[in-house]
């Protein structure tokens, strides 16, 4: 049987979806589509945007749809008298929150600092973060560093920051 | 046929074979990693290389991480990627009763029997159904990526509304950049790399892995408390190869699940499974600890491997998740999978046919002597993987074009996966739709101009039709089968 928490998630999403396909049918279709700017202006030009309205329709018909179901299995948990038992686990989701946290510093310190030094940085924490207490595992996980750097600079030839 | 074989047994394609294998091999017997994850995290190492040996290196980690499920599967009662949760079942207790070994070395020789049919009949089908495939035109072709994509959307997820929403995500993200036809730049939003759109593998890199350890860390990684000792086997091959008729009814049921889209080994696993336990003399001792157990599922999810390849060589359509990114691989080495393949690179399509072959073969050689190393992955700590994955990816995803922007693209992506997930989305429609956007608009576009503006071309072209009409009856028919049962309580209660 689906729960309190499940409907909540379903229907944020759903409204979510929806209005992100309003936004692409209202605003970014019109505006970021420029039919007469194309190489070939005419017909094929003004189809562009014909398939992004295909698109954004599917998404915004299924999101409705799905926001209606929704709200029916909302009410059916009420008139069920079906108590809400789910809790956020705050621990949980600061863990998930402080990865993704760690992963756009990377990202940042990558193109600032570079690859090594943004590594030596970043990963050592991630690692603490998610529970690693042992030495064996941060050698572990510097080593797979360097030699990444190896395998991606000598053998791939990327140069990286 | 000399030079394909010369090519194939080139040292360093034979070389990407095996190290495809054994990463994908490791990253399979990790609980709760992917074989998509493990073809995901290797794509960027093929960048630097031909189209041959990137293929060899990812169809190594495919066939890999399919078999290195069942080995988390037998020693810890875990099944290492969904393929492998049917192994479970007759695996674990084979290893209680101190016969791991054994398990182990079935669970091989069944995945390397069942590869090796796989690969036969993607030799077999392949050149009919692409010689077929080149009658098609426009129409039957947006037709059939229709059919392809709802046939994704029906199976793939618990809810067809919600793998509608990701289809339409996919479809849209496959629009920004120059539209091929028109030359119109669209959805740019002042970003100049837009302009070659929204890289494959960054989306893959962030949905697949990103979104993975972000659930991961959320979730947290069971502790391994029920792990069994590995024990040398003491079967030979031949006592396995007597279980002939099991291994040859599961191949044929895991090719035909893995020529199907949206589909996929876990289905074919159980469907192996059942079907052996139903046409077995002794039905009761599936479930205790025997060889013919472990020889269905895992005979039947390894026969996927080759018969996922079908639709996608010849039709240009990935039927799984795992065969997308094999698709965003091929893209990006400038190749375009398709029916013309079969005309115009004949040699690069049957190179890769008997590299599979091959893989396959590696894979029985690999597992026999390094089963007892691959045993021990089962007990890498997850904390490791997570800032290992971070590292792939940002060097991954830095790799497609050396911009920054595309670490932001994949890390996009990974914060929308990730929720998706937690709202119980399944992700298989969202790289499919991607992968399949541009084919499905020009040939929308090409019919349109065809049919001179109107939308009634589909309505003349029988194929096309065909396949609009069974997409639609798809579609219908889990409302279909509600209605039919609700009809039937009804005249069973009057």
């Amino acid at each position: 049987m689906i729960t309190y928490g499940e409907v909540k998630r379903n229907l944020i999403a759903s409204i979510a979806f929806l209005a992100f396909a309003l936004f692409m049918i209202l605003f970014a279709i019109p505006t970021e589509i420029n039919v007469k700017s194309g190489l070939l202006a005419g017909e094929s030009s003004s189809e562009s945007r014909l398939f992004p309205y295909f698109a954004s329709g599917i998404m915004g018909i299924a999101a409705i749809i799905q926001i209606v179901r929704n709200l029916h299995s909302y009410s059916v948990l009420r008139r069920s008298g079906v108590e809400n038992t789910e809790h956020m686990d705050v621990g949980k989701e600061l863990k998930a929150l402080a990865i993704l946290v760690l992963c756009v510093v990377y990202a940042i310190l990558f193109s600032a600092i570079g690859y090594i030094a943004a590594s030596i940085i970043v990963t050592p924490i991630a690692l603490f973060v998610m529970g690693g207490r042992k030495w064996q595992y941060y050698v572990s996980v510097l080593v797979v560093v360097f030699i990444m750097f190896v395998i991606f600079e000598y053998v791939l030839y990327v140069p990286l920051p | 046929m000399i030079d394909v074989l010369l090519n194939i047994i080139n040292p360093f394609n034979l070389l990407m074979m095996n190290i495809g294998l054994a990463a994908g091999i490791i990253i399979g017997a990790l609980p709760g990693l992917s074989v998509v994850l493990a073809i995901t995290v290797l794509l960027p190492f093929t960048f630097g290389m031909s189209s041959i040996p990137g293929m060899y290196l990812l169809l190594g980690a495919y066939c890999g991480g399919v078999y290195g499920g069942s080995i988390t599967a037998i020693l810890i009662n875990t099944p290492g990627t969904p393929n492998a949760a049917a192994t479970v079942f007759d695996g674990y207790p084979l290893a209680q009763q101190g016969r791991a070994g054994d398990a182990l070395k079935t669970a091989l020789v069944a995945s390397c029997v069942g590869g090796i049919l796989s690969c036969f009949s993607l030799m077999f089908f392949a050149p009919m159904l692409a010689s077929m495939a080149l009658k098609f035109g426009a129409p039957e072709y947006f037709s059939l990526c229709i059919f392809g994509l709802v046939v994704v959307v029906v199976i793939s997820g618990k809810s067809i509304s919600k793998s509608f929403m990701l289809a339409g995500l996919g479809l849209l993200v496959s629009t920004i950049g120059v539209d091929s036809i028109s030359g119109n730049a669209r959805f740019m939003f002042g970003r100049s790399e837009l302009l070659g759109g929204v890289q494959t593998v960054a989306l893959m890199l962030g949905v697949f892995a990103i979104s993975e350890i972000l659930l991961k860390s959320y979730t947290g990684q069971e502790s391994v408390t029920k792990s069994v000792e590995f024990k040398k086997a003491s079967i030979k091959i031949f006592e396995i190869l007597r279980y002939w008729k099991t291994l040859l009814r599961s191949s044929i049921i895991g090719i035909i699940i893995g020529a199907i889209p949206g589909t996929g080994g876990a289905l074919a696993a159980f469907l192996s499974y059942n079907t052996a336990k139903a046409r077995s003399k002794n039905p009761d001792m599936f479930g205790t600890g025997i060889i013919e157990g472990v020889v269905a599922p895992e005979s039947g999810n390894n026969a996927v491997t080759g018969a996922t390849l079908i639709p996608m060589l010849t039709l240009g359509i990935p039927g799984d998740t795992a065969v997308a990114v094999l698709f965003g691989a091929l893209t990006m080495q400038g190749i375009t999978p398709g029916p013309d393949l079969f005309t115009s690179d004949k040699f690069w399509v049957y190179c890769i046919m008997g590299g599979l072959l091959l893989i396959n073969i590696f894979m029985l050689l690999q597992g026999e002597f390094f089963v007892h190393a691959f045993a021990h992955v089962t007990k890498v700590p997850f904390c490791i993987l997570v800032p290992s994955i971070m590292v792939f990816c940002l060097l991954g995803a830095y790799a497609i074009r050396n911009y920054a922007f595309d670490v932001m693209i994949m890390l996009a992506f990974g914060v929308i996966g990730y929720l998706l997930k937690r709202a119980d989305f399944s992700i298989a429609p969202l790289p499919i739709a991607l992968v399949l956007g541009q084919l499905t608009e020009n040939n929308l576009r090409r019919s349109i101009t065809l049919g001179e503006g109107s939308l009634s071309i589909f309505l003349h072209r029988p194929i096309a039709m065909a396949f609009l009409l069974i997409s639609l009856i798809i579609l219908l028919f889990p409302y279909i089968k509600r209605a039919y049962k609700h009809m039937k309580g009804v005249n069973a209660n009057a």
